[in-house]
């Protein structure tokens, strides 16, 4: 009976340890099969100890606590509302993966990596070489997209490509900053930004491009329906596996600062036929086939 | 024909009054009509110029979108311009999220007191362009929030030309109906002449034929209702004329029996009276033989009374005689047997007077039939024997004998005792009358009952009894299956007014071996 006494009191004692002891704590905006996809591409490269918790499944989540109480090795977040919430965690490395805040250098926590959800800008660039664009105009609207373009801006030149940038304070400049490019670019380049990510503002680009027959460059084929020309799609799949190398390497016992921020490896252009057709853009294929 | 009469016949005709209510029905269905429709062109007007100002207001909302989103003023004005353009639309208001006036554009000629319908529409900012986060996810994830309105758009719509728009439909309905209605009723009244020709012909047949004239037979010109109405109408003629024959042939084979049976009512009727008149006379002739008796019978009497007294003073003188002188012959008779002889024949010669007397005197009283009156203290057994006194003296007894039973504890009545022997003698004489072989007995019975308080006096025979068909009819006037034999239907028809008088009632029934049983029931007190 004492034997029995004792098994029980030391079940009770290790129980909690057994059950919430894991490597990573994957912390998701929202339940997506855009999200599925990325995390399946995570796991793939190693059977990772992991728990997930889903934002949009609780009215509030204290992610401090649990990362205090828990420890993890590392925070991999899906989606801005994840990386929003991961940031006051200080202790404790963060991946960030799909997150349109998420720029290199302008992060504000000091342990954070992850993939950028922009592909480099000299893919979008070569793009606008292959249909002969030679002025492209970008509407920035935050420190982070400033960041991109400061380096698309760099690079312009090699693509003989002069980029055009008016800056938005708000989204309700998106549209007056636009007809200000009137005549002016060859090609518009949708960057997603904080001020420049919602519906309508993508609307003003795509009213714009109608009105002046000037194709427009978006990151996502989800675009393509609403009025955009191209879209340069990244690879959910391999953004997942980005990810997982990088959480591997951290449980291997290798440093965040060690592990720097990547671009998509890879990308797919996509493009609408029709509009390409009004426009009369026959896109040159040799350059399509470089950029892919 | 005078005009009234027309107007009358007019007013009375059948397609007449077909086309009358026709005609009003016709004209209160175009009313109705006209009243729906301008009733829908109303509620039409109203929801057409709401439909158009929602209609513009969603348009310019659809094409506000993202000048509103970017507050672009001139952009709005512009594009408000264009729908202010549109006619009948005044007046446009577009404000912003905040609920804040950005634009307020209305056409020259408004004011603030016309009467306008507006329309709002939200522009709201769900587009079909995905957010950048959305469009990363595949587009397939549309966050909740998207659908925040960016701002209103009002329109508002002139409907001071409502009222002139409903005029204008009330003309127009109101003309149109008025048309259709004179148009039907123009085709309305040669479709009835038409429609209604067999049933004139038919309606003018039934007079005729109301006339009595049922050798009339109505034109048959179509086959729908009326003619085949017609068609029976005249089978009845036809069968109605063939009856009204046969009933004429009836009616007068039915006057001729009746005039047979009146004949030989009347001879009935006759007889009856002669009967009756023979009653009369032979009271009469009772009453001058009564009188005639009477008057001898006067003298005798007093002759007998005048030989009793001077008998009574002569014997004592021819007894002295005797006994002087001895005996001697009187009338061939010695003196001691004479005197006995006289005296007897003396008495013999007042009581046959007495008796005389009193005959004549109850056949007086019987004939007369006085003394209607009801007095209390009758003896019942006392009338019963002055009965039995007339019978025997009327001499048709024969053979028959006549037993009567008196009850000893008999109480006195209220009543007519002349009445009650009249009806004693009646019930008797039928009795005597019932057995036609002049051989029998019959009785009478006289008893009280003290349960019913009355008194029964019950007569039987030996007769031929009652036929069962003659029963209901024993106590109606002048029925007597004995009319041939001096009957005259009267007996039984006074005597049971009379008992009916003393309250009282008779019954007659058969008697279980033969003969009748008579019965008459009198209460001893009214």
């Amino acid at each position: 009976m004492r034997i029995l006494l004792l098994l029980i009191s030391l079940l009770w004692l290790l129980a909690p340890t057994c059950s919430w002891s894991y490597d990573l704590l994957i912390v998701q905006s929202q339940r997506s099969p855009a999200y599925d996809e990325v995390l399946r591409g995570f796991h793939s490269v190693a059977h990772f100890s992991a728990r997930t918790i889903i934002l949009n499944d609780y009215n509030e989540v204290d992610l401090l606590r649990i990362a205090r109480e828990e420890n993890p090795i590392a925070i991999v977040t899906l989606g801005d509302k994840a990386l929003a919430a991961s940031r006051n965690v200080r202790n404790t490395p963060v991946i960030a993966l799909m997150a349109l805040s998420f720029r290199p250098g302008h992060t504000g926590h000091p342990a954070m990596t992850g993939v950028e959800i922009q592909a480099p800008p000299d893919r979008y660039l070569s793009l606008f070489n292959s249909i002969k664009a030679t002025r492209a105009g970008v509407l920035c609207g935050s420190a982070g997209s400033s960041a991109y373009i400061r380096q698309a801006k760099k690079e312009a030149p090699r693509y003989d490509i002069e980029l055009i940038k008016r800056v938005v304070k708000s989204s309700r400049d998106v549209l007056g900053q636009l007809e200000s490019l009137s005549g002016a670019v060859d090609v518009i380049w949708m960057l997603p930004d904080a001020v420049t990510s919602s519906g309508e503002a993508a609307d003003a680009h795509f009213l714009f491009s109608a009105k002046n027959k000037v194709p427009v460059m978006t990151l996502s084929s989800a675009y393509l329906a609403s009025g955009a020309a191209f879209a340069l799609d990244i690879d959910r799949l391999d953004i997942g596996r980005q990810g997982g190398e990088m959480a591997l390497a951290l449980i291997n016992g290798a440093a965040i600062s060690e592990i720097p921020a990547q671009t998509p490896r890879k990308t797919t252009i996509r493009s609408n036929p029709s509009i390409l057709r009004r426009f009369g853009i026959a896109p040159d294929a040799a350059s399509l086939g470089n950029i892919q | 024909m005078t005009v009234t009469d027309r107007h009358k016949r007019f007013k009375a005709g059948f397609s007449s009054r077909l086309f009358l209510i026709f005609t009003f029905f016709t004209g209160i269905i175009s009313i109705i009509f006209v009243f729906i429709f301008i009733t829908g062109e109303i509620n039409s007007y109203k929801e057409r110029t709401t439909e158009k100002a929602h209609l513009l207001a969603s348009l310019l909302a659809g094409r506000a979108t993202l000048p509103l989103f970017s507050e672009n003023i001139p952009e709005l004005e512009r594009l408000a311009r264009e729908i202010l353009a549109t006619p009948a639309v005044t007046r446009i208001t577009i404000t912003n999220h905040e609920n804040r006036r950005l634009l307020d554009i209305a056409s020259p000629d408004f004011t603030s007191k016309q009467p306008v319908i507006e329309s709002s529409v939200q522009v709201l900012t769900t587009s079909s362009t995905p957010s950048a986060e959305t469009a990363l996810l595949g587009g397939t994830f549309r966050p909740t929030g998207s659908a925040a309105p960016l701002g209103s758009v009002v329109v508002a719509i002139d409907t001071s030309d409502r009222g002139e728009a409903i005029r204008s439909a009330l003309f127009k309905t109101a003309g149109i109906a008025f048309f259709f209605w004179l148009a039907v009723i123009a085709a309305c009244y040669p479709i009835l002449q038409r429609v209604t020709r067999s049933f004139n012909t038919l309606i003018g047949g039934l007079d005729t034929m109301m006339g009595g004239n049922f050798s009339t037979k109505i034109i048959i010109d179509s086959d729908d209702e009326a003619g085949r109405a017609a068609q029976a109408i005249n089978r009845l003629a036809a069968a109605l004329e063939e009856r009204d024959a046969e009933n004429r042939n009836l009616q007068a084979e039915l006057v001729n029996a009746m005039k047979l049976e009146v004949q030989q009512e009347r001879k009935q009727i006759m007889a009856k009276l002669i009967q009756t008149n023979r009653m009369t006379s032979l009271g009469l002739l009772i009453s001058s033989i009564a009188h005639n008796i009477n008057t001898p019978n006067g003298a005798i009497k007093l002759a007998a009374q005048h030989v009793a007294a001077s008998w009574k003073d002569a014997l004592p003188i021819l007894e002295q005689v005797t006994e002087e002188e001895g005996d001697f012959t009187l009338g061939g008779l010695p003196f001691g047997v004479a005197k006995i002889e006289i005296k007897g024949a003396t008495e013999s010669i007042l009581n046959n007077a007495n008796r005389v007397q009193r005959v004549i005197h109850d056949l007086r009283t019987y004939n007369v039939g006085e003394r209607s009156e009801l007095s209390p203290g009758v003896s019942v057994n006392q009338a019963v024997e002055e009965a039995l006194t007339i019978i025997r003296a009327h001499g048709r007894q024969g053979e028959i004998s006549i037993t009567p039973t008196f009850a000893t504890n008999l109480p006195l009545i209220t009543g007519n005792q002349y009445q009650l022997e009249q009806v004693f003698v009646n019930l008797l004489l039928n009795a005597l009358q019932s057995m036609t072989v002049g051989k029998g007995a019959v009785t009478i019975q006289t008893e009280f009952s003290p349960e019913t308080s009355e008194v029964r006096i019950t007569v039987t025979d030996q007769g031929e009894g009652i036929a069962p068909e003659n029963r209901e009819q024993l106590f109606e006037a002048f029925f007597s299956t004995k009319i041939e034999r001096g009957g005259s239907g009267l007996g039984l028809y006074i005597s049971n007014f009379i008992i009916g008088e003393h309250k009282g009632r008779i019954t007659i029934e058969p008697h279980h071996l033969c003969g009748t049983i008579a019965t008459v029931h009198l209460p001893v007190t009214l």
